[in-house]
């Protein structure tokens, strides 16, 4: 398969540089390199799925060298795409390995080694197969390419864009060991994302800058309180943010047309929902820093839900791109639809509007929405009275169907903790002493982790319980 | 390309971060309060293409399913947080990773491989600017209000 001498013979010198110059070959050997400094790490199990990318990226480097090898692929755009995912790759293996994480290996042999298969599979077999296998947000560039239309929409910037999104993401995911370094990457990452993003978008023919600027600077607070919002380690904190993506979200509402719903969006989601959020965490949230709150899945699955995300984000943005190639689209937009707007969404009698289409065509659909919040209502008062009947404190004490199940929930209480847990609920004198328990207690919870299997519930006083809530 | 349409991508691009992110949040996050939220932040993401359609195409059905939105995201918050609170009374705690033995038969189960460690910064908790005589504690108060 590999027929490396003859292929050397024929090449003349501009085409071994350009080999050389590929961002394919320093794709690959980036990797090998972050195969190399991942190896002392051996008891994690990032050196096994290292190995495995290494093989991929060797692999489809000789794939590479196969006669099929066409050097003019490498200074075409897909090249170009891949050279700055490479150097993207590069940038983030140097910011996370400073770090010394496993997570840091994972993206950066990640990345570059998708460069290098993308490359391959994109020459060798079909665009979408290499969407459909590696599932980057890199892989959208291979989709691009072939649709290419640079003039109407920027495919490099839509990857650059969703690139970052990503790395910014995952910095900001990383909330078991949060550094202020890692919060501040996030957030110029997040924010290099958004605007290329927002350049791929951009309208060509404007002239409303204000509008523009209160638009766009609506839309990156959102994004960014939302990131926000799934990133805080204390679940008020992420409530709060919440809070702003609501504000934000009905803030551009309002620019579309929906004034009702802009307002309705603040009473109902951030008056109502939200508080009662606060109401349950208030009620459920234990003193102290949960250890749950610090911790995920793992890095696997962290790094997982990113680069679908990314997916979600890059295909659907290749999808709205493609909008303005689209001649149905822009023929829809002329100056009687203009102005029908203006009749119609934007009219000044818009509550009026608004409300005869509701009542009249969607009467039956308005009828059943009041049925459902009926029973909601009378739902969710159900659960709740039977949660009380059936967690009195003996019926919670012996928990039948649970110590059967040798898989234990992490950091189950032990025995002796249980039995203290009764004299560390009453509320500790000062915050320094509360912080001392609970960090003990966390610190021993983890410890028995690994060696105690049964599931046991907390001996909670319901009646206690039921005297707060 | 034209300012409708530019408006219309914006938007659409928006609501898809806000799918993607929720979405990220609901699969990352362990708090089950958390993961709630997450999952009306991908509600809202959906409401954002439709409020942006609805004006694209000078129409209200879009702004009628927003407002089917909110009135379902109200019912699913009432089920779902006392859902929660009933669990939390349970458990003891807001961790969806207790409740993994409802998984389905033969899996295998989850395991934290370490804790997180509590660091000199993570310490400072928020204090109030004390004001005025401290109060004497009530005993009975103290057994019966064991957490708020």
């Amino acid at each position: 398969m590999i027929d490396l001498l003859p292929l050397l013979a024929q090449t003349d010198l501009t085409q071994l540089m350009a080999v050389l110059s590929s961002p394919l070959l320093w794709a690959v050997l980036l990797g090998a390199v972050g195969v190399w400094l991942l190896l002392p790490a051996v008891n994690s199990p990032a050196p096994v799925a290292a190995h495995i990318l290494a093989a991929i990226s060797l692999a489809s480097l000789v794939a590479c060298l196969t006669p099929q090898f066409d050097v003019e692929n490498f200074t075409s755009g897909t090249g170009m795409i891949l050279g700055v995912a490479a150097v993207g790759a590069f940038l983030s293996a140097g910011l996370f390995l400073s770090s010394r994480k496993t997570l840091a290996a994972f993206l950066w042999v990640g990345l570059a080694t998708t460069c290098a298969i993308i490359q391959v599979a994109t020459m060798y077999v079909s665009p979408i197969l290499a969407i459909g296998v590696f599932g980057s947000a890199l892989a959208s560039c291979a989709l691009l390419l072939p649709l290419g239309n640079p003039r109407q929409f920027h495919p490099l910037a839509l990857t650059v864009g969703v690139l970052f999104g990503g790395v910014g993401a995952l910095l900001a995911l990383r909330f078991d060991s949060w550094r202020k370094r890692d919060s501040i990457l996030g957030a110029v990452a997040a924010l290099a994302g958004l605007f290329f993003l927002a350049a791929t978008v951009a309208p060509t023919d404007t002239t409303r800058t204000g509008f523009w600027a209160f638009f766009y600077l609506l839309a990156g607070v959102t994004a960014l309180s939302a990131v926000a919002t799934i990133s805080m380690r204390s679940p008020v904190y992420s409530a709060m943010w919440f809070a702003l993506t609501l504000l934000a979200t009905s803030g551009l509402f309002l620019m579309h047309g929906a004034q009702f719903l802009s307002v309705a969006t603040i009473a109902v989601y951030a008056g109502a929902i939200l508080v009662t959020f606060l109401f349950v965490l208030m009620l459920a949230q234990p003193e102290g820093h949960a250890f749950y709150d610090r911790i995920s899945w793992g890095a696997g699955p962290t790094l997982m839900s990113v680069l679908a995300a990314a997916i979600i984000v890059g295909g659907l943005s290749l999808t709205y791109a493609r909008f303005g190639d689209d001649a149905n689209l822009h023929a829809a937009e002329t100056p009687e639809v203009a102005a029908a707007r203006n009749l119609e969404i934007n009219h000044s009698d818009h509550m009026a509007r608004l409300g005869g289409y509701l009542f009249t065509r969607h009467i039956v659909a308005i009828e059943a929405a009041g049925s459902l919040l009926l029973a909601a209502l009378v739902g969710a008062i159900a659960i709740v009275i039977k949660g009380r009947e059936g967690s009195g404190p003996d019926v919670v004490r012996q928990p039948t169907p649970a110590p059967a199940q040798p898989t234990p929930a992490p950091a189950q209480p032990t025995p002796d903790e249980t039995a203290s847990e009764p004299e560390a609920q009453p509320e500790p004198e000062s915050s320094e002493e509360r912080s001392d328990e609970d960090s003990s207690k966390e610190k021993s919870a983890g410890a028995v982790a690994s060696k105690d299997d049964n599931i046991e519930f907390k001996p909670e006083d319901e009646s206690d319980k039921e005297g707060s809530s | 390309m034209s300012e409708e349409l530019s408006m219309l991508q914006v938007m659409l691009t928006l609501g898809a971060i806000l799918f993607a992110v929720g979405s990220i949040g609901f699969l990352v996050r362990r708090n089950m309060i958390i993961m709630f939220l997450s999952a009306e932040m991908m509600l809202q993401g959906v409401s954002l293409s439709l409020i942006a359609w609805s004006r694209y195409h000078n129409d209200w059905g879009g702004q009628m399913l927003v407002l089917f939105i909110i009135a379902v995201a109200a019912c699913e918050a009432a089920i779902g947080l006392a859902l929660i609170l009933m669990m939390f009374q349970k458990s003891g705690r807001l961790d969806i990773a207790f409740w993994q033995d409802m998984r389905e038969e033969g899996q295998p189960g989850y395991r934290d491989k370490q804790m997180p460690e509590e660091r000199a910064e993570d310490q400072v908790w928020p204090t109030l600017t004390p004001a005025g005589i401290r109060p004497k504690r009530d005993e009975e108060d103290r057994t019966h209000r064991s957490r708020v």
